[in-house]
C-alpha cells in the first residue's frame, strides 16, 4: 500500500504551480496535496474498482491507461564491516490526460507521462541523510519505461532487468556524486495486498488501487557517498501501486510501515489518518508468513501507540512505536535507525530506515513512511 | 551685491539676447540628452529583452554551424553525462498580423500597428525551476505536453494592448505560413518581462515553428565555485566542452546582448558625434552670447573697476551670469531633451529594426546618467564659453575700456596668430585623420578641423572685406562701403557670427553630400545587384534578413507550374555561421552567368570567379567584411562546418550594401556539402518576358496560386529597388532630424550674434542719423552688412562643407562600416546653404532695422 494520492498527486502539483501560489496555500492551509487531488479532474482514465487477474511480468509494466502509478524500493544494506546504510528508490509514473484524447502529435516533446524519481540513502553510522528528486516528462527519451527488457528510467536514474526476465534487476541512481547501484532478485513470492489486489482507500466507490509486493528481495551492489564506495547486501522490500482515483477530502495523511522479520515473515500496515485525528477505517494491514502466505488484518486488530516525535521545522513526526497485534500475538517496538529522514522536498515526508524489536527476543528491520504533517 | 545687481540689471534690460543664449544653451542641452536618451532606451531594451529570456542561466549551448541544435544532444547531456541544471529553449519570432476591429475606439486604433512582432519562447516548465521564476504557473492539463491544438501564454498588458481575452485564438505568421495559436491563459506580469511574448511548451513551439527535432539553445547554470552540478560530481566547462562534439560552443548568456552592443556600436557612435556636433553649435552660441554681454558692458565695467571693483570680482560677475544662464539654459534643455528624446528612441529603435535586429520592446528608459551628461556638458559649456570674455574684461584697464577702440584694436592683432592657430589645428587633424584608425579621434578630428575653420575665418573675413570694397564702392556707393568697414571694424563680434553660421551651414553641406553620395552610391549598387525579375522570400522582420526559408513544396512548384515563363531561378540560402572571426553571416548562392553580372567585384582576378565555380574551397566576401577583418584576396579564414573547421581562401571581394557587419558568400555545392542544408532563404526569378505587364502578371499569377498556402514577399525588380530606397531613408531620417537641429542651433546662433552686434551700435546710428543719414539708408546700411556677412559665411561653409563631407565618407564611414562610396556633389546643396544664409541674416537684420530707426537720435546720442 502506501504513497497513494500523495505521489499520485505529487508530480502534478509541481507541474500545476510552479511556485508560489501554492507555497503561500500552504501557509493557510496544512494540507494542500489533499485540496489539489480533490480538484484534479480524473475523467476518462481507467478506475481500480473491481478485481481483477494479476498477470506477470505484463503487471510489472506501465498501466498508462491508469492516472498514477509506481515502482517502490526500499531496503535495509549493510557492508562486510556491519556498516549499515538505508535506501529508498521510487519512481512514480503520472499521466496528464487520458491517452486517447491525444491526436496527430508531431514535436517529440508532446508527451503524455511524468515520471518522478526520489532517492534516499540513509548512512545509519554517520548519521547523514541523502535525498534528491528528478522530474522528467516522458521526451525524446528523458525518461519512459520499454518492456523486453524491462527498462524504467528517469534521466539516468533506472531500473533496469538484467537478463530477459525481469528479475534480477538492477537498480541505478546516482546524483552529485552519492548513489546506488544494486542488484534486487526475490526470495519471496508476490503478495497481492487488499482483496486479492484491489487495495479500497476510501469509503467511495473506485476509491481504490492495485496493489501488490514482494516483501523480501535478495540485495546487494555498491552504495556511493562521494569518493567512498561500500560493497554492501541486505534485504530490499518492492511495491508496486497504480491507480486513478483521489484520497477522499477527508483524509490528510498515512503512517506505513513494511517490516522484514528475523523469522522470515514480514508485516506491512498503513493507517489513514482522518483530518479529525482519528484513524481511516479503511485503514489495513497483512502479515506474510514464510511460505509467503497472507493473513489479513484489520483496523483494529493493529494497535499503534507512539512513544516519541520528532519536531523538524513546522512539522511533529511520530518516530517511534509500540505496534501490537494481539491475534499473532506480536508485540513490536519499532524505532527509528536514525531520527532525520525527512525528504525536503516539495510536499515534505519523512521516509526511514527503522528498526524492530520484541521482548520475546523477534527482531526485524524495515522502512516507515509519514505523510501529511 | 553691487555687482551682482548691476549684473542683473543689465540682464533685464538685455532680455532678447539672455532668451537667445539660454535658448542655445537648452537646444544644444536638449539634443545630447534626447540621443543619449534614444540610444540607452534601445541598448536597455534589448539587454532587457536578452535577460528576460536568459532568466539566471549563467551559460548557453549554442549550435556553431546551425541557426538550431539538435535536441539529441540535451538527451546526451541530460542522461549520459547527468548533467543538472539545464533547460532546453526554443526561441524565435512570429508575427501577428491583425486588422483592428472597427468597433475600437479611435485613439485604440492610432496606437495599434497592423503588425506586431512576437518573441515565441518554448520551455520545458520542469527543467525551468532552475532558471526562471515561473511564478504564473504552468497548468498541467492545459499548456503542458497534451496537444490539439498548439497552446501559448501571454501577458495581460499584451493581451489588453491587442484586445485579446484568454481563450481566443489568433494567427500568427511563421516564415510563410499562417498558424493558429490558442492563448490559454494570460500571464499577470507587472515587470513587463512577458511584454509581447509568447510563452508555451517547448513541444508546442517546436510544431508553431516547424522545428521538430531542434532547440535554439540550451541554458545551463554555473556554480559558484565555476562548476555544473552532474549526477556524477561537479563537471568544469572546459571538461564539458570536451565531451560535446565541437560544433556546439558553451558561451556566457550575456555574449549575446554583447555582441549586439558590438554591433551596434558605430551606429551609437555616429548618433552620439552628430549631438556633439549640435552641442559644438550650442557652444559657439553661448560664447556669442557670453561675450557680447561684455563687450556690450566694456564702459560699465569700467567704471565698476574705477569704482574699486577688482578684476575677480569682474571674472566672478561673469562667471556668474553664466551660471545662471546655464541654469535656466540646463532646465529647459532637459525639458526639451525628454520630448525630444521620445521622437529620437522611435527613429533609433526603427533603424535598428531596419538594419541590425528585431528590437521586440522598446522601453523609454531616462537613465539620470543621461541627465546628468547633458547637465555637466550644459554647464561645462557655458561657463567655458563666458571664461574668455571674462578674463578679457578683468584684464582691460578702466582707461582702455572706456574708450571705444580699445577691443577691436586689440583683436586685430591677434587675428594673424588666430589664423595660424587654425591652420595649425586643421593640419594637426588632417594628420589624425590620416593615420588614427580609431573612430573616435577621427570624430575629435573633425571637431578640430571644424574649430581650426572657425579660427582662420576672422582673417579671411577681413581679406574678402577688403578685396570687396571697390565692387561694394560701385554697388551701393556709400552705404555699401560703410557696411563692409562696419564689418572689419567690428570684427571680434562679427567673426564669430560669421563662423558660427558658417559651421552650422557647413555641416548641414557636409551631412547632405555625405547622405546623398550613399544614397546615389546604393542605388547604383542596387541597380546591378538586382537583375532577377521577381524576387520571393518568406516575410521578413528585419528589412535585410530574410528569417525563415521557403517551404520545399513552394519552390517545387514554382519550378513546375512556371517553367514556361522561367528563363532561370536563382536560389540564395542566408544563415549565421561561426569561423576563426566569429559569428558570420553566411550567404550560399547557386552560381551562374547571370549570377557573375549581379556581383559588383572590387577586387577579383579573372580566375578567381572560375576558382569560386570550380569546387574549391574559395569564398567571396562583401567589402565591409573585408574591411573590419583586415582580409585581402587570396587570404583565408576558417569556417565552422558540420566537418568540423575547413579553410576557406577569399576569390573576390564584393560590394555590398546589404548588411552592415559584411557577408560571406559560398557557392551552394559548397554549403551543401558543408552544411548540409538545403532550405533555400529567398529566389530570384529571371522571366523570358522582361517587360513590367508581364512581369506584373507572373506576380499576380504566383499570388493568386499560392496566396492560400503561404505567405510570401513578393516584389518586382523595381518595388524592391523602390523599398530598399525607403528603408534607406528611414535609416537617415534620424540624421536628418538631428541635421535640422544643428541648423536651427544655428539660426539662433546667428539670429541672435547678428542682432546683437547692431543693437550694440544704436549709438552709432544716432550719429548717423545725426549727420544725416535716412532711416532708409540706415535700413540699407544695415541690410546690406548682415547680408554681406551671411555671404561671406556660406561661401567659407563650402569648402569646409566639402571637406568634412570627404572625411565623412572616406574616413569616418569608412572605418566604422567599411563601405567606399562614391561621392556625388550637386550645386543646389550650394545653392540651398547660400539661401539658408540670406535667410538667417535677413530674419535677423529686421528687428535691429524697426529698433534703430525707432529710436530718437537724440536719445540714441545720450551717450555722447
Amino acid at each position: 500500500m502506501n504513497k497513494f494520492k500523495y505521489f499520485f498527486c505529487y508530480g502534478s502539483i509541481l507541474l500545476l504551480n510552479a511556485c508560489s501560489n501554492v507555497v503561500n496555500q500552504k501557509i493557510e492551509k496544512p494540507n494542500p496535496l489533499i485540496e489539489i487531488m480533490s480538484l484534479a479532474d480524473n475523467s476518462g482514465f481507467a478506475r481500480a474498482d473491481k478485481k481483477i487477474e494479476f498477470l506477470f511480468p505484463k503487471d510489472h509494466y506501465a498501466h498508462n491507461d491508469f492516472k498514477a502509478e509506481w515502482w517502490y524500493f526500499t531496503g535495509n544494506l549493510e557492508d562486510n564491516t556491519g556498516r549499515s546504510f538505508g535506501y529508498q528508490f521510487t519512481i512514480f509514473r503520472n499521466a496528464v490526460i487520458p491517452s486517447d484524447l491525444l491526436t496527430s502529435i508531431r514535436s517529440a516533446w508532446h508527451g503524455n507521462q511524468f515520471y518522478l524519481g526520489h532517492l534516499a540513502i540513509s548512512d545509519i553510522s554517520n548519521k547523514k541523510f541523502y535525498s534528491f528528486e528528478l522530474l522528467e516528462r516522458d521526451a525524446i527519451g528523458l525518461a519512459g519505461i520499454s518492456e523486453k527488457p524491462f527498462k524504467l528510467w528517469v534521466n539516468n536514474w533506472s531500473m533496469e532487468s538484467v537478463f530477459d526476465d525481469i528479475f534480477p534487476m538492477k537498480l541505478k541512481a546516482m546524483e552529485n556524486g552519492v548513489g546506488i547501484e544494486l542488484t534486487v532478485n526475490p526470495i519471496k513470492e508476490i503478495v497481492l495486498q487488499g482483496d486479492e489486489g484491489l487495495s479500497q482507500k476510501s469509503l467511495e466507490s473506485g476509491n481504490s488501487s492495485y496493489y501488490y509486493s514482494i516483501p523480501r528481495l535478495e540485495t546487494s551492489g555498491l552504495i556511493k557517498i562521494i569518493d567512498e564506495e561500500f560493497q554492501v547486501h541486505g534485504h530490499s522490500w518492492m511495491d508496486r501501486e497504480w491507480s486513478t482515483s483521489a484520497l477522499s477530502s477527508e483524509q490528510e495523511g498515512w503512517d506505513w510501515f513494511s517490516l522484514q522479520l528475523s523469522n522470515n515473515t514480514e508485516l506491512m500496515y498503513y493507517q489513514l489518518r482522518n483530518k479529525d485525528g482519528t484513524v481511516s477505517e479503511t485503514s489495513r494491514a497483512s502479515f506474510i508468513k514464510e511460505d509467503s502466505s497472507k493473513i489479513d488484518l484489520l483496523r483494529e486488530e493493529v494497535m499503534l501507540e507512539v512513544l516519541d516525535y520528532l519536531q523538524h521545522k513546522d512539522s511533529r513526526y511520530p518516530i517511534k512505536w509500540l505496534m501490537r497485534v494481539p491475534s499473532l500475538n506480536l508485540d513490536l517496538l519499532i524505532e527509528p535507525l536514525m531520527k532525520n529522514q525527512v525528504h525536503e522536498f516539495y510536499i515534505p515526508y519523512w521516509e526511514g530506515a527503522v528498526k524492530v524489536s520484541s521482548h520475546n527476543g523477534l527482531k526485524g528491520k524495515g522502512y516507515a513512511e509519514l505523510t501529511g504533517y | 551685491m553691487l555687482l551682482l545687481k548691476s549684473s542683473f540689471n543689465y540682464l533685464c534690460r538685455h532680455y532678447l539676447q539672455s532668451m537667445l543664449a539660454i535658448l542655445g544653451i537648452a537646444l544644444g542641452v536638449a539634443v545630447m540628452i534626447a540621443i543619449d536618451i534614444a540610444i540607452v532606451s534601445s541598448q536597455k531594451s534589448f539587454e532587457h529583452a536578452t535577460k528576460r529570456v536568459a532568466g539566471s542561466a549563467t551559460h548557453q549551448i549554442i549550435s556553431s554551424i546551425r541557426s538550431y541544435i539538435d535536441e539529441d544532444l540535451y538527451k546526451q547531456l541530460k542522461l549520459d553525462l547527468g548533467l543538472r541544471n539545464l533547460a532546453p529553449v526554443i526561441e524565435d519570432y512570429v508575427v501577428y498580423e491583425f486588422k483592428p476591429d472597427s468597433d475600437y475606439n479611435l485613439s485604440i486604433i492610432q496606437s495599434l500597428s497592423e503588425k506586431k512582432v512576437f518573441k515565441v519562447l518554448g520551455i520545458d516548465p520542469l527543467s525551468e525551476r532552475a532558471f526562471r521564476d515561473l511564478e504564473f504557473g504552468f497548468e498541467l492539463e492545459s499548456e503542458i505536453s497534451s496537444s490539439n491544438s498548439i497552446r501559448g501564454l501571454i501577458s495581460v498588458s499584451t493581451a489588453k494592448k491587442l484586445g485579446i481575452n484568454s481563450g481566443d485564438s489568433i494567427k500568427l505568421r511563421v516564415g510563410s505560413l499562417i498558424k493558429e495559436l490558442k492563448i490559454t491563459r494570460l500571464i499577470n506580469d507587472e515587470s513587463s518581462n512577458y511584454d509581447n511574448l509568447i510563452l508555451m511548451d517547448i513541444a508546442d513551439a517546436q510544431d508553431l515553428l516547424s522545428l521538430q527535432g531542434n532547440l535554439s539553445y540550451i541554458d545551463l547554470k554555473l556554480n559558484q565555485d565555476g562548476s555544473f552540478n552532474s549526477a556524477f560530481g561537479p563537471i568544469t566547462i572546459s571538461e564539458l566542452q570536451e565531451k560535446i562534439s565541437s560544433s556546439y560552443l558553451i558561451q556566457r548568456s550575456e555574449s549575446r546582448s554583447e555582441a549586439v552592443e558590438k554591433m551596434t556600436e558605430s551606429f551609437n557612435l555616429n548618433l552620439r558625434a552628430l549631438s556633439f556636433l549640435a552641442m559644438i553649435v550650442a557652444i559657439f552660441l553661448i560664447y556669442n552670447s557670453m561675450s557680447f554681454s561684455v563687450v556690450q558692458r566694456r564702459k560699465l565695467i569700467a567704471i565698476l573697476r574705477a569704482l574699486g571693483a577688482t578684476k575677480q570680482d569682474m571674472i566672478k560677475m561673469i562667471l556668474a551670469e553664466s551660471v545662471i544662464f546655464a541654469t535656466v539654459g540646463v532646465l529647459v534643455g532637459l525639458i526639451l531633451g525628454l520630448l525630444l528624446g521620445k521622437v529620437l528612441m522611435e527613429l533609433v529603435a526603427q533603424t535598428i529594426n531596419d538594419i541590425y535586429f528585431t528590437l521586440e520592446i522598446q522601453e523609454y528608459k531616462i537613465s539620470s546618467l543621461s541627465l546628468l551628461k547633458g547637465v555637466v556638458l550644459g554647464f561645462f559649456a557655458s561657463i567655458a564659453a563666458a571664461i574668455f570674455p571674462a578674463i578679457d574684461a578683468s584684464r582691460s584697464s578702466p582707461l582702455i575700456a572706456m574708450s571705444r577702440t580699445g577691443f577691436e584694436t586689440k583683436s586685430n592683432i591677434n587675428l594673424e596668430k588666430l589664423f595660424w592657430f587654425g591652420f595649425f589645428l586643421i593640419c594637426l587633424s588632417s594628420i589624425l585623420l590620416k593615420f588614427s584608425a580609431n573612430l573616435i579621434l577621427s570624430f575629435s578630428a573633425l571637431f578640430f578641423v571644424l574649430l581650426g575653420l572657425a579660427f582662420i575665418s576672422p582673417l579671411i573675413v577681413l581679406y574678402i572685406t577688403k578685396v570687396a570694397e571697390p565692387v561694394y564702392r560701385k554697388l551701393f556707393s556709400f552705404t555699401g562701403v560703410l557696411a563692409l568697414k562696419s564689418i572689419s571694424s567690428q570684427l571680434s563680434r562679427s567673426s564669430i557670427a560669421i563662423a558660427t553660421l558658417m559651421i552650422a551651414i557647413s555641416m548641414s553641406i557636409g551631412l547632405n553630400i555625405t547622405i546623398k553620395s550613399f544614397r546615389e552610391t546604393v542605388a547604383t549598387w542596387l541597380d546591378t545587384t538586382l537583375k532577377a525579375d521577381v524576387y520571393i522570400s518568406s516575410p521578413r522582420l528585419v528589412s535585410n534578413k530574410a528569417d525563415k526559408p521557403l517551404e520545399s513544396q513552394f519552390i517545387d512548384d514554382l519550378n513546375i507550374e512556371f517553367a514556361d515563363e522561367l528563363h532561370e531561378i536563382m536560389s540564395y540560402r542566408n544563415v549565421e555561421a561561426n569561423s576563426s572571426l566569429g559569428r558570420i553571416n553566411l550567404a550560399s548562392i547557386k552560381t551562374s552567368e547571370t549570377v557573375r553580372t549581379l556581383m559588383d567585384f572590387k577586387a577579383l582576378n579573372k580566375k578567381t570567379w572560375m576558382n569560386f565555380i570550380g569546387g574549391d574551397n574559395w569564398i567571396f566576401v562583401s567589402e565591409p567584411f573585408a574591411y573590419k577583418n583586415k582580409l585581402k584576396l587570396d587570404d583565408t579564414m576558417f569556417i565552422k562546418t558540420l566537418m568540423g573547421d575547413v579553410e576557406f581562401q577569399i576569390a573576390g571581394i564584393f560590394t555590398d550594401f546589404g548588411t552592415e557587419s559584411g557577408i560571406v558568400m559560398m557557392p551552394d555545392f559548397l554549403y551543401q556539402k558543408y552544411f548540409n542544408d538545403y532550405e533555400i532563404s529567398s529566389l530570384g526569378l529571371v522571366l523570358k518576358n522582361k517587360n513590367k505587364a508581364s512581369v506584373n502578371e507572373m506576380i499576380n499569377d504566383i499570388k493568386k496560386r499560392f496566396s492560400d498556402e503561404y505567405t510570401l514577399f513578393i516584389r518586382s525588380n523595381f518595388d524592391l529597388k523602390q523599398e530598399s530606397m525607403t528603408v534607406f531613408d528611414r535609416t537617415f531620417k534620424l540624421t536628418e532630424v538631428l541635421r535640422w537641429i544643428a541648423i536651427l542651433v544655428a539660426f539662433i546662433a546667428v539670429f541672435s550674434a547678428f542682432m546683437s552686434l547692431q543693437l550694440e551700435r544704436l549709438r552709432e546710428f544716432g550719429i548717423l542719423r545725426a549727420t544725416g543719414l535716412s532711416p532708409r539708408q540706415i535700413s540699407a546700411l544695415l541690410f546690406i552688412q548682415t547680408l554681406t556677412m551671411g555671404v561671406i559665411a556660406a561661401l567659407l561653409a563650402i569648402p569646409a562643407g566639402i571637406a568634412q563631407a570627404f572625411v565623412m565618407i572616406y574616413i569616418i564611414n569608412q572605418r566604422s562600416f567599411g563601405w567606399s562610396l562614391s561621392v556625388s556633389i550637386e550645386p543646389n546643396y550650394f545653392i540651398s546653404a547660400l539661401f539658408y544664409a540670406i535667410l538667417a541674416s535677413s530674419l535677423a537684420v529686421i528687428y535691429p532695422i524697426f529698433f534703430a530707426n525707432s529710436s530718437k537720435i537724440t536719445e540714441a546720442l545720450r551717450y555722447e
